[in-house]
């Protein structure tokens, strides 16, 4: 078999060994060619369609795991029919597919904050690991965790069973439990670039935008008016609610990793945009909403409109070359979540700037959503978890309570934090990371809405003490049905059914327990989505 | 609980060599056992045979007839082939739900007597609406006739159930030394179906209660299905008189005319005159007189090729068959070709596969005779296409000549090993095609040692098991292999590697059956008939709208208009001529205005439709295309191995927005969407089944967009839609009450003498006050 033929894969000239498919073939010429439902260990299976290639003269698209190499042959592997079939077969599979990428609590929290993900780790007494995964979405979780309206917590889905897990406070424990401890986590700052960015205006748009920029090892001065930093938070909200001590400790750590603050500095007076611009690259807008500031930004030549200050849809450009603008004085919400997701964002978009010459792009959470569950569903997808009551009641002094009372409500014990963990639902993927129809969706820009139509109902089958298997998530593939066969487990899998109604299943009416004795954490690793994963990932 | 016998197991395992690739014809015995398969039997089955678990789940899931639950004590089985649908098979459906309580998505009465289930195409589509209740078949059943049918049912005694239930054996020896007069009856599914067995019953007693010198001898297909049963008396002089629509109480009249008691048999030459023959045709269901034209018209366009002795011999009487020319090509071929001759012939014939694609069947053969080793000839008699019903008749009626053919093939090729996969739906054409395979096995014309030439050919029957994919020649080799009928990727081709593995000839039922005519006629002789790329003839199955239907067979290159106009004896009376389905699920929709169209591989795949394995169903202006294709997307979704993502998923969503449609939900931008999606599907399958599925689609918003448009205004112009028509009773009412008697919504107040009126929120639209209203006085708007 060591005859070679010629052929051409994207005007590339190639010699491949006769029998070789296309896939490998293109492979070997490093070529990617995305595929969900090859793993070479079991052979091509010919199911997903999402390696489809055009070869020159056929009708039809081909798949690439399965067709062989044929000499003379010219194949596209990124034709605008092959992206476009790519991108369908992948909108048809998310069409079908229940369940969430993300859960609702962070595709509903302004920042992104992935309360799925730290709430876990609380479970688990990450502590350290917790205020990591709060710190990447925002700066200021001890100040928000006082002053949020709990936004997260009206998506969560545990409300529909009960009440809603505790998010809010379940943050403010993690972030005031590092602020209380010897050293309090301080990010990773990139070396230094170079490059430097003013921000001007010290609320929660500003802060959190010099606390990003400053972690791609861009050096930031804060410019604010008044004597101290904090803007709103300091200024606007009462000290009850949110005592200086922890905004102050939340921004020396701001301080600590190299942001520089030069207070008493007035917009339209010390303070010249023009100037700005000659000795930094970049400049951020983060003044708030009042009046006068805005009239301040007219005169320095910044557009404004009826909203506030114009800027770009995705660069957050305003109308002056390298300004850019977020928060209130962009668009008012009175949210300092919002505005510190802003500036989080603007951050982004300005390193890229920065170090690309281009703005960064913010990429939108990728997510399939499940939507409203059933009664039977969300009782089906409470297994394994605590049936306990909220802990953190809506009261202060016995009084009901609408609105998140800040400091006046006594922050968790551990123990008490624990058991609030544990009501979380994890509504999120166990495979966030390394589901493979996810990665590629991103990759080719699938819309998850583009079909709609009858989705499979959530169920699971939670009784194998290493993996957990939900149907709703399975594409069809057979890889597991391959690896049960491969290794001779004694029940194995199977197809069960066919057409859209096909699933996967222990045969029999058997369980996955019973099914699965050797391959289970093969299968896995090896499912492309998260229809089998493993109990513990991502902890 | 256990509810099954050991022994019973353990007997079925024992007739099977290999088990594992005997998993769906040990579970069709398990499941004839139990009417369904009990859990326990099958845990037992994996317990002491090699059949794992897996595997037995994943088939007998795959495969529709396996039932996992425990059904009522009769089955009703309601067809719903295409024939059927465009005839009301779902009204039919929801009266028998309706009679029976059943709740809408239950499918058993509370008192487990009935369950009722959807059935794929029975291919008795002359006679949709068609209904079987535990094996026996009911035909032209309305709404309004179920309540009948089902107190019909109930009252047979088990005997007589079972008689029904069965098909007939044997017939009855001639007396005395002069030549019986025979009395032939057709006996194909659509006969019997449409009551032959009695006829005969009663033809039977009439001779031994008489002691006339006559025999009843069964005959195969006609084709003339729409006026079933169809009777052919030949005198004792050769004579022949055709009666159609035949009833048990009819056979008094007809055999005093022709069969004389005793030694009056002589007396019969007087009254016949006529010597062509003639049928008696008519709507009414009487035996009546008629003129010989309409039998010219039915006839005079057709060609006989693989229908040649129509209606004159006994499918299963070899003596017969060969008294007519059978198996003298076979003998012929062993004796005195060599191989490659024979594919030469093939090659200058022109033949080209009947299943479908039309791939010519002499390349096919070729490519499998270059092959060494062992190699395996199938016959794919897996005829799923809802509306098609070729296959079946063929297999019924001239079984000896698919084998002959089968076996020239076999021949040319260098196979010695062979199957037939035929559908469970056809219990008659396995029986038929069993019998004249242990037939010819005794004679040395099959089996060891042909014609004493040193050749042998082993011929197996496997019975498919509800899945239309097993159409598909690489998920058929699945199925015969003993697993889920998923379709493997082509190239390799089973010409390469097919059949476990080895080079494999796969061919239609109607492509062999064309084989012994052209080897004992020349090649030069077929391809003197049909077009420049289409020689011979094509048989179809012509049903629907249609005053005529039936099993015909046609030159190549006749035109549509001239099958439906002349054969079919046009349009219903009063109905305006629509379109032509063609080629079933994978087909499409030629509109009345290109009707001129050749009946050709080329011109109709140029037109949006194929020549498929045949069913051709005719439309009328009461049949929505939107619902034609949501029909067909039904069918194929339904349908679907579930292997690959636009198959599985694609139909269902283009299904879905053509529900949208019916519903009178759908926008503008659906049409584009439902395009783009269709042709994505068509593009990105693997198989032949995802390929054309989008057919029926596609081409009706080619020729009828304006439909899909008029849907989108909330308008059916067919009156077909459900959600999208109305029914009112204007003025002609004359107060009879019928339609208030027959209403099973209870919508129309009981009001003699006066106007009735249907009350909007309790009508059903299950069409019946218009079916029973005797003075057009039901609107359908």
């Amino acid at each position: 078999m060591e005859k070679e033929i010629s052929i051409e894969i994207d005007k590339k000239k190639l010699s491949v060994e006769e029998g070789a498919t296309i896939l490998s073939a293109a492979e070997a010429a490093g070529i990617k060619i995305p595929t969900l439902c090859y793993y070479k260990a079991v052979g091509a299976i010919t199911s997903c369609f999402v390696c489809v290639v055009e070869v020159e003269g056929k009708k039809h698209l081909v798949p690439a795991c399965t067709a062989k190499a044929e000499p003379d042959m010219v194949i596209t592997t990124n034709s605008r029919k092959v992206t476009d079939a790519r991108k369908a077969a992948l909108e048809l599979l998310l069409s079908d597919h229940n369940g969430d990428c993300e859960g609702p609590c962070r595709l509903g929290c302004p920042a992104n904050i992935e309360s799925p993900k730290f709430i876990n780790e609380i479970l688990h007494r990450k502590y350290g690991e917790a205020i990591k995964t709060i710190k990447k979405s925002v700066a200021l979780p001890a100040v928000l965790g006082r002053i949020c309206p709990e936004i997260c917590e009206k998506t969560c889905r545990r409300a529909k069973v009960d009440q809603p897990v505790a998010i809010c406070h379940l943050r403010r424990f993690v972030a005031d439990r590092d602020l209380s401890s010897k050293v309090p986590y301080h990010p990773e700052i990139k070396e230094n670039t170079g490059k430097k960015a003013a921000v001007i205006g010290s609320g929660p748009a500003g802060l959190s935008c010099a606390y990003y920029l400053r972690q791609e090892g861009i050096e930031v001065t804060v410019f604010d008016a008044r004597e101290q930093p904090g803007g709103a938070l300091r200024y606007a909200i009462s000290k009850e609610r949110l005592p200086v001590s922890v905004l102050d400790s939340e921004i020396r750590i701001i301080r600590d990793i190299g942001v520089k603050f030069e207070h008493g500095k007035r917009l339209g007076k010390e303070l010249r945009v023009a100037e700005l611009l000659k000795s930094y690259q970049a400049v951020f807008i983060g003044t708030g909403s009042k009046e006068e500031d805005l009239e301040a930004l007219k005169t320095e030549g910044i557009e404004t409109g009826k909203n506030g200050v114009v800027i770009g849809k995705e660069t957050m450009m305003t109308s002056v070359f390298g300004v850019f603008a977020g928060g209130d004085c962009v668009s008012k919400t009175g949210l300092a979540v919002r505005s510190v997701a802003s500036g989080r964002i603007a951050a982004k978009i300005m390193v890229g700037f920065l170090l690309q010459g281009t703005p960064g792009k913010d990429k939108k959470l990728f997510s399939v959503r499940m939507g409203p569950l059933s009664e039977a569903e969300l009782s089906e997808m409470m297994i394994g978890f605590s049936s306990e009551k909220r802990v953190l009641k809506n009261l202060v002094d016995g009084k009901q309570i609408k609105e998140n009372p800040g400091e006046a409500r006594k922050n968790f014990t551990d123990d008490e934090a624990l058991k609030e963990a544990a009501r979380c639902m994890r509504c999120d993927c166990r495979k966030l990371r390394g589901c493979r129809l996810k990665k590629i969706s991103e990759d080719y820009g699938a819309d998850r809405l583009k079909y709609q139509g009858e989705r499979r109902k959530f169920a699971q089958d939670a009784s194998h003490p290493l993996v957990v298997y939900q149907p709703g998530k399975c594409i069809a593939c057979g890889i597991c049905v391959k690896i049960t066969e491969q290794h001779k487990d004694e029940l194995g899998l199977t197809f069960i059914g066919r057409g859209f109604t096909i699933k996967m299943g222990a045969p029999l009416g058997a369980n996955m327990s019973e099914a699965m004795k050797l391959v289970a954490k093969e299968v896995a690793v090896r499912c492309p989505t998260a229809a089998v994963t493993i109990k513990k990932d991502g902890l | 609980m256990i509810n099954y016998s050991k022994e019973k197991i353990d007997a079925i395992l024992a007739k099977y060599e290999v088990k594992e690739t005997s998993v769906i014809p040990i579970l069709q015995d398990i499941q004839k056992e139990y009417r369904y398969l009990p859990k326990e039997a099958l845990e037992y089955v994996c317990s002491v045979s090699s059949i794992t678990p897996a595997r037995i789940t994943g088939v007998s899931t795959f495969y529709t007839h396996f039932r996992h639950t425990q059904v009522g004590k009769h089955f009703i089985q309601v067809c719903h082939g295409t024939a059927c649908h465009v005839k009301g098979a779902q009204l039919v459906t929801d009266s028998v739900k309706r009679h029976l309580k059943i709740a809408v998505n239950a499918d058993t009465d509370k008192d487990r007597l009935f369950t009722v289930d959807r059935a794929a195409c029975f291919g008795c589509c002359t006679l949709a609406p068609v209904v079987k209740i535990d094996g026996i078949t009911y035909g032209h059943i309305t709404p309004q006739s179920v309540p009948d049918m089902i107190g019909g049912f109930l009252k047979l005694s088990g005997r007589q159930k079972k008689k029904l239930a069965e098909k007939n054996a044997g017939f009855a020896p001639g007396k005395n030394g002069l030549k019986p007069v025979e009395v032939r009856i057709g006996l194909g599914s659509c006969c019997v179906a449409g009551g032959s067995q009695s006829v005969r019953e009663e033809v039977d007693r009439y001779i031994a209660m008489s002691g006339a010198n006559a025999v009843t001898k069964r005959v195969g297909c006609v084709g003339v299905c729409s006026h079933t049963p169809l009777v052919e008396i030949i005198t004792s002089q050769g004579l022949s008189i055709h009666y159609t629509n035949v009833k048990p109480e009819d056979i008094g009249k007809i055999a005093k005319k022709h069969i004389k008691p005793g030694n009056l048999t002589r007396r019969l030459s007087v009254a016949v005159k006529n010597i062509t023959g003639s049928f008696y045709l008519d709507d009414k269901n009487a035996p009546k007189e008629s003129g010989d034209a309409e039998l010219n018209n039915f006839l005079e366009k057709q060609k006989r090729i693989t229908l040649e002795y129509s209606g004159q011999i006994d499918p299963i009487d070899i003596e017969e068959y060969i008294t007519h020319e059978g198996f003298k090509a076979l003998e012929t071929v062993l004796k005195t070709k060599e191989c490659d001759d024979v594919i030469e012939e093939i090659k200058e014939s022109g033949l080209r596969g009947r299943g479908g694609a039309g791939f010519p069947t002499w390349k096919k053969w070729a490519l499998v005779s270059r092959k060494e080793g062992e190699k395996y000839i199938i016959c794919n008699g897996d005829e799923g296409d809802p509306g098609a019903f070729m296959d079946r008749m063929l297999l019924e009626s001239y079984p000896y000549r698919v084998l002959e053919g089968m076996a020239i093939a076999a021949y040319a090729i260098g196979a010695s090993k062979g199957i037939l996969y035929i559908r469970d739906e056809y219990p008659l054409a396995i029986e038929h095609i069993e019998e004249a395979i242990a037939v010819c096995e005794k004679r040395g014309m099959l089996g060891f040692n042909l014609f004493g030439t040193g050749v042998s050919l082993n011929l197996t029957v496997k019975k498919g098991a509800g899945a239309f994919v097993c159409g598909e020649e690489t998920a058929l080799m699945e199925s015969v292999e003993g697993r889920r009928g998923n379709p493997r990727y082509r190239p390799p081709f089973p010409a390469e590697k097919g059949l476990f593995g080895k080079p494999t000839l796969i061919n239609n039922v109607e492509t062999y059956a064309n084989v012994p005519w052209i080897m004992r006629n020349g090649a030069g002789a077929f391809a003197g008939t049909g077009t420049e790329n289409s020689k011979g003839t094509k048989v179809f199955a012509l049903a629907g709208k249609i005053t005529r239907g039936g099993l015909i067979e046609v030159p190549m290159g006749i035109t549509i208009r001239d099958i439906v106009e002349n054969i079919g004896g046009g349009p219903l009376k009063g109905r305006k001529f629509k379109a032509v389905q063609i080629g079933g699920p994978s087909g499409g929709c030629i509109p009345e205005s290109l009707a001129d169209t050749k009946v050709d591989y080329d011109r109709l795949t140029e037109k949006g439709a194929i020549m498929g394995s045949g069913g051709m169903v005719v439309l009328d202006d009461t049949d929505c295309m939107v619902d034609m294709a949501k029909y067909f997307l039904e069918f194929t979704q339904d349908e679907s191995c579930g292997k690959c993502t636009f198959c599985r998923i694609g139909t269902k969503r283009m299904k879905e927005l053509l529900e949208k449609f019916t519903e009178g939900k759908a926008r503008e931008t659906d049409i584009i969407e439902l395009e783009e999606l269709a042709v994505k599907v068509k593009e990105n399958s693997l198989c032949g089944l995802g390929k054309t599925a989008p057919n029926p689609v596609l081409s009706t918003l080619k020729y009828f967009k304006d439909e899909y448009e008029a849907h989108i205004k909330g308008k059916c112009p067919a009156g077909k839609c459900k959600a999208l028509i109305k029914y009112n009773i204007n003025d002609k009412c004359i107060g009879c009450t019928l339609c208030a008697q027959n209403c099973p919504g209870d919508a129309i107040a009981f009001k003699p003498y006066e106007k009735h009126e249907i009350d909007q929120t309790k009508c059903i639209k299950c069409d019946t006050c218009k079916a029973v209203c005797k003075s057009e006085a039901v609107d359908r708007t």
